[in-house]
């Protein structure tokens, strides 16, 4: 894993802005306090598709590939392959530390459902909860609040 | 002359951009996919750009610099000249160049004793005239040649424009003409008595920067276009290459080549002598010849055969010449492929088999050396080195020359 529990990045959110603190207007950063970084990497790379980012053409998972596909248990699968083979082909996450659910929650959209092993232990364990549907039609991924 | 301002370069910037992430954000994330590495990738690559395009433009107005359309409008502001066009080799008669000939006496004798008439168009040509090679020109006009002439001289002008119809004396042998009686018999003939040499390529950038430079007094008196003029012209210069600092700091080495890249002491002075009028207090510009360097093979190569004397003679003195024509022509390139050159030789050479070699660090070749020294260096000796790679680098200041060549043979039984 590139990420530590000493690791500190810029905050970027899940709209793709860089965020800029209420109190003092000065930017944000995410650490491995509440795992920000970690889940902040994860996002960037399953909302991307691979040539989004001019100078990191690695970065992405194409999602958008599977729009317009029926939404049946062999979609997810390719869908839980595809998000496993991109967050472990360098380690950003350990096979053995992710575990991927892919469910269809309507005609075109499913919830995908990702733990992870988080750099530092929350209130609620070991692992982060992240969690988004994806419409499979409009091709959008909306974050869900996961425990909440 | 103005010099570009040092402008960071993009490097520098995403070292400063880190640097200040760090300190001011406590950033350390630097992995590929972190949002502050991407950041700051972008804005050096920009900051990069924008640099690359801010010393292009300041170049682009630097005569010193200036490529292409760029130098073709400083040649206008600065010194009111224009790059020379590309032009068309000419032959005019009234210089009794082109000449067409009877072989049978006059040119009465080959048509019916009637005058000849050779049409505009008429086409002359270095090679057989429905040939797509070679050099071909074209007469300009209609030419009536009286029965009594024995030759009669001819305009004519180059089909394409540029240095390449430019030729040697008694090269347009070929012509399409055959309005004659006796065309069958061939009875006509052409040639060029003299070269002819106007044909005119579009002037190069380092040439037409030469010229403008001499519509401007103040840097006239010392560059690099006038220590390269004092040398060229001297007689038998073919080539100079100016290093300067070559020496030591004030120094200018200017390396002196004529024909092949040799050198000899009279050349090199004649040429020190003309570098005197560039000599000012500070700076030392010295002739010098150029370096050769003499490459010597050992080769072993296996034949069909066992070879008489004879026989090896001329294998030996074919492989010598190719060896010779090989490393002139990857002189230019400045890198000579040694492996290449023997895989080359073999392929071209239906006796030998293949070449043998014990020692992996000279591919194909048993062993290759060099010597190297200056080109006036009385005996032509030096330090003999062998080489140890495939491909042998030139410096600028070198040229590479053939030297001895030991061949074995070993004969397939």
């Amino acid at each position: 894993m590139n990420l530590d529990s000493q690791s500190v990045d810029l905050y970027w959110t899940v709209d793709g802005d860089l965020y800029f603190k209420d109190e003092d207007g000065d930017v944000g950063v995410a650490d491995a306090d509440e795992n920000a970084i970690l889940e902040g990497s994860i996002m960037r790379r399953l909302q991307s598709n691979v040539g989004d980012w001019r100078d990191q053409p690695e970065i992405g998972c194409n999602l958008s590939e599977f729009m317009g596909m029926p939404n049946t248990a062999e979609t997810a699968a390719l869908i839980t392959d595809r998000i496993i083979s991109t967050l472990t082909a360098d380690d950003l996450v350990k096979g053995a530390d992710l575990n991927v659910d892919v469910v269809p929650i309507a005609t075109n959209k499913v919830l995908i459902l990702l733990e992870v092993k988080a750099l530092e232990p929350t209130l609620e364990g070991d692992e982060v909860l992240i969690g988004f549907s994806y419409d499979m039609r409009d091709n959008r991924m909306i974050p869900r609040m996961i425990g909440a | 002359m103005a010099r570009v301002p040092n402008l960071r370069g993009d490097l520098t910037a995403l070292k400063n951009l880190k640097s200040q992430f760090t300190q001011r954000a406590g950033v350390n994330h630097w992995a590929y996919d972190g949002v502050t590495r991407i950041i700051s990738d972008n804005i050096a690559k920009e900051i990069g750009v924008a640099q690359a395009l801010t010393s292009d433009a300041f170049e682009s107005y630097q005569l010193a610099k200036a490529i292409g359309d760029d130098l073709d409008s400083l040649g206008q502001e600065m010194g009111g000249v224009n790059r020379l066009s590309p032009t068309f080799a000419t032959i005019e008669d009234k210089h009794k160049n082109l000449m067409f000939y009877s072989t049978q006496g006059n040119f009465g004798n080959t048509n019916g004793g009637n005058d000849v008439i050779i049409p505009a168009g008429t086409i002359v040509s270095s090679e057989n005239v429905s040939e797509s090679i070679g050099v071909k020109y074209e007469i300009l006009e209609n030419y009536t040649i009286p029965w009594y002439e024995d030759k009669y001289y001819c305009s004519a002008r180059a089909v394409n424009m540029g240095t390449g119809s430019n030729i040697g004396s008694s090269v347009l042998v070929n012509h399409d003409f055959k309005n004659y009686s006796r065309n069958g018999e061939f009875l006509i003939k052409c040639t060029n008595r003299y070269p002819v040499l106007n044909g005119r390529n579009t002037e190069s950038d380092e040439s037409f920067r030469y010229r403008i430079s001499q519509r401007i007094p103040s840097i006239v008196q010392n560059n690099i276009e006038s220590i390269r003029m004092s040398g060229l012209i001297v007689p038998g210069v073919l080539d100079l290459r100016i290093m300067p600092g070559y020496y030591g700091i004030g120094t200018v080495a200017v390396f002196v080549f004529g024909a092949d890249g040799e050198s000899s002491k009279a050349l090199t002075e004649a040429v020190q002598t003309n570098l005197m009028q560039n000599q000012t207090p500070g700076l030392k510009i010295m002739a010098v010849p150029g370096v050769k360097i003499k490459f010597d093979f050992d080769i072993r190569v296996r034949t069909e055969r066992a070879f008489n004397k004879l026989e090896r003679d001329v294998l030996i003195r074919k492989v010598k010449k190719q060896l010779y024509d090989k490393l002139k022509s990857y002189e230019s390139s400045s890198i000579l492929p040694l492996g290449k050159i023997a895989i080359e030789v073999t392929e071209e050479n239906p006796d030998i088999i293949s070449m043998l070699s014990t020692d992996v660090s000279a591919p194909n070749f048993e062993a290759v050396y060099v010597t190297k020294f200056y080109a006036d260096t009385p005996g032509h000796t030096g330090d003999r080195s062998k080489v140890i790679q495939s491909f042998y680098s030139l410096g600028e200041e070198e040229f590479c020359s053939l030297g001895h060549l030991n061949i074995k043979f070993e004969a397939d039984i």
